[in-house]
């Protein structure tokens, strides 16, 4: 349809949307609708008189003879303020009087204003409340009713326009052994199969976080040694050889002991604790002994090879060691250092 | 990926006084984030234990060895519950019932609840090691009425008497303190090096920043290391300064005021150790540019009689 229109009816179709568009713009200026309100201050103190200002920018000037009626809610005390507002535009005229009845407090114009359009209206009233939020409106009456105004804005008294906003942080400990590669969870620290040749080894990561200022500590304990049978709390032919501590587990000699690094924590240092500082070191057995502590807090990453310490077990055999499955339970105690 | 932290605990620590005769209840809240672990719900045992301390380095112990029994708070302690199933990232509070006898023993009581998984220490096809995780939750309390708070400093020095690799070296000071009364004992204060009077004190630090304590029949050594700043020029609210510690030389005094527990008040006292800083490389320097000047100017008098030949 549009596109069998001429250039000059399009023209003229096009003037004529914009002279509906500004029509309406200029009706709606007319129609002085909601204006917005200030009331400075607008924080009160509960049961306290108080002089405020209340504000706003009229959509056209008072004449003699206009009113403006701000109206109180039940409850708050609405007065002329001692020194009440005579020239409300603020162009050093004055403009007229305020006065109370009820609720109510009412400007009366003597005279019209020159800056209410532009700068706006103040007019000092008194109020008092308890505690609570109040909204304060306004409607005035000018020469020409289109011309009217009306709005509003809430005082709050006391602090019911306050929310405290609070948060308790604990000291929290949190554990977890992680796979060598800090990528997933692990129970577990398999050395395989030991030969003559080489030195058998596995690893995992003790990883604490923990927000606690004074660090924490990891105790270590074993149900025995790495056994094939029995309790093995005696050295037998029922269990690896523990290393000589501070010597290196060697291919071809039976020796069973961990290396520990200790690794970093992101809010101080790690200590490694008595023998554990040089390995190998032997496990104790059904002796808890501290493995390291630290001084301060650990926040390592979701995958953190640096903030976490790594074990590794090391065990050979030699042509004595029976033939078996060697096995032993490691516990890790983790508790906030004091 | 997520985040796993495994077990969280919080707080981690409480302190108590205990009033004889009374009843304390308490609790800890324990969150499952085992988030990677299949199933995912876990199962947590909750036991307690005797914690105390050995040559000031915490222990927490299977059994109460014996002539501790006084500090053992376990025999006050009854447990909510035992054993708690929870979901990922699932929290629950783990309440405890301390009982307080009408007639305790006076001074510290010390004790540690323990949360471990029950599924906790792996199934292996071969040989290694399972590992079982515990995470500990510690109450340290005191019967009110009954402390006896005393204590005293050990020692208090210098690693070394004289430090010739300055600044390339460290002085590392030592606070070595006892507990000689029934409840923990915080030592306190700070380290100040200076040339002869403390309130010139080119350097101090707090020599026990964590706060930790000792606990009684115990005694534990604090260390804290003084080294030189970093950089040869500095900025400071003085502005650009030269960092003065890259010229330390001489006989300094460090002082440490330390706070201790006396009949059962607080008191200060003061400790004072002397140190050399003989910087080998420093005067090294010093000497080769002395040496390399009289050097230069005997071969401008040779060169200059050379000329007048």
């Amino acid at each position: 349809m549009l596109t069998k229109l001429s250039p000059a009816k399009f023209s003229l179709l096009g003037f004529y949307l914009l002279a509906v568009l500004v029509f309406f713009s200029a009706l709606r200026s007319v129609e002085a609708a909601g204006v917005g309100v200030t009331i400075s201050p607008a924080a009160l103190t509960s049961a306290t008189d108080t002089d405020v200002t209340f504000s706003y920018v009229a959509s056209a000037q008072y004449a003699s003879g206009n009113t403006v009626s701000i109206t109180a809610p039940a409850g708050v005390t609405i007065l002329n303020c001692s020194s009440g507002t005579t020239d409300a535009d603020g162009d050093s005229t004055p403009d007229g009087s305020g006065s109370v009845g009820g609720q109510t407090y009412t400007y009366t114009f003597t005279a019209s204003t020159t800056t209410a359009t532009t700068t706006g209206v103040d007019f000092c009233i008194n109020l008092e409340a308890t505690t609570g939020n109040y909204g304060i409106t306004f409607v005035d009456s000018k020469t020409v009713s289109s011309n009217n105004d009306y709005g509003a804005a809430l005082i709050y008294v006391g602090s019911a326009n306050v929310v405290t906003v609070s948060a308790n942080v604990q000291p929290a400990l949190a554990f977890v052994i992680r796979n060598s590669d800090d990528d997933g969870n692990t129970n577990t620290c398999a050395l395989g199969t030991l030969t003559l040749v080489a030195v058998n080894t596995c690893s995992y990561r003790l990883k604490v976080t923990t927000n606690s200022g004074s660090g924490f500590t990891i105790q270590v304990d074993t149900d025995g040694d790495l056994r094939r049978s029995g309790s093995g709390d005696v050295a037998d032919i029922n269990d690896i050889d523990l290393v000589t501590n501070n010597t290196l587990v060697t291919a071809g000699t039976e020796g069973y002991g961990i290396s520990l690094n200790g690794g970093s924590i992101t809010g101080g240092s790690v200590t490694e604790s008595g023998d554990f500082a040089t390995d190998d070191t032997p496990l104790p057995i059904s002796t808890p002994t501290n493995l390291l502590t630290t001084n301060g807090t650990n926040n390592p990453g979701t995958t953190d090879t640096t903030n976490t310490a790594l074990v590794t077990h090391r065990a050979a055999m030699d042509g004595d060691t029976a033939t078996g499955n060697y096995t032993q339970l490691v516990t890790y105690t983790v508790s906030a250092s004091f | 990926m997520a985040r796993d932290y495994g077990y969280i605990i919080s707080p981690s620590l409480t302190r108590y006084t205990f009033e004889p005769g009374t009843t304390v209840r308490g609790k800890f809240t324990l969150t499952n984030s085992f988030v990677t672990d299949a199933p995912e719900a876990q199962t947590f045992i909750i036991s307690y234990r005797f914690i105390f301390q050995e040559q000031g380095k915490k222990n927490i112990y299977e059994t109460t060895p014996s002539g501790k029994g006084q500090y053992d708070l376990t025999p006050w302690i009854s447990l909510g519950r035992t054993e708690v199933t929870l979901g990922q990232n699932e929290s629950v509070d783990i309440p405890y019932t301390i009982t307080v006898p009408s007639n305790p023993l006076p001074g510290g009581k010390y004790a540690a609840i323990l949360i471990q998984k029950k599924s906790s220490g792996g199934t292996l096809t071969s040989s290694g090691a399972s590992l079982d995780d515990r995470v500990a939750y510690q109450i340290i309390g005191k019967v009110a009425g009954t402390e006896k708070r005393e204590s005293e400093i050990v020692s208090f020095g210098s690693d070394k008497s004289v430090y010739f690799m300055w600044p390339n070296e460290v002085v590392t000071f030592t606070i070595s303190a006892k507990n000689n009364g029934n409840v923990e004992f915080l030592p306190s204060g700070d380290i100040f090096v200076h040339q002869g009077a403390i309130t010139g004190a080119i350097w101090n630090e707090n020599f026990n920043p964590e706060q930790l304590v000792i606990l009684p029949e115990n005694a534990r050594s604090y260390s804290v290391s003084w080294e030189a700043k970093k950089g040869f020029f500095r900025t400071d609210k003085e502005g650009l300064t030269i960092n003065l510690d890259y010229f330390r030389i001489g006989k300094y005094h460090a002082t440490a005021k330390i706070g201790y527990d006396q009949n059962n008040n607080r008191v200060v006292a003061d400790r004072v150790v002397d140190f050399w800083i003989i910087p080998i490389p420093l005067l090294v320097a010093v000497l080769s540019l002395v040496a390399a000047g009289i050097l230069l100017s005997l071969v401008k008098k040779l060169l200059t009689k050379k000329k007048k030949k």
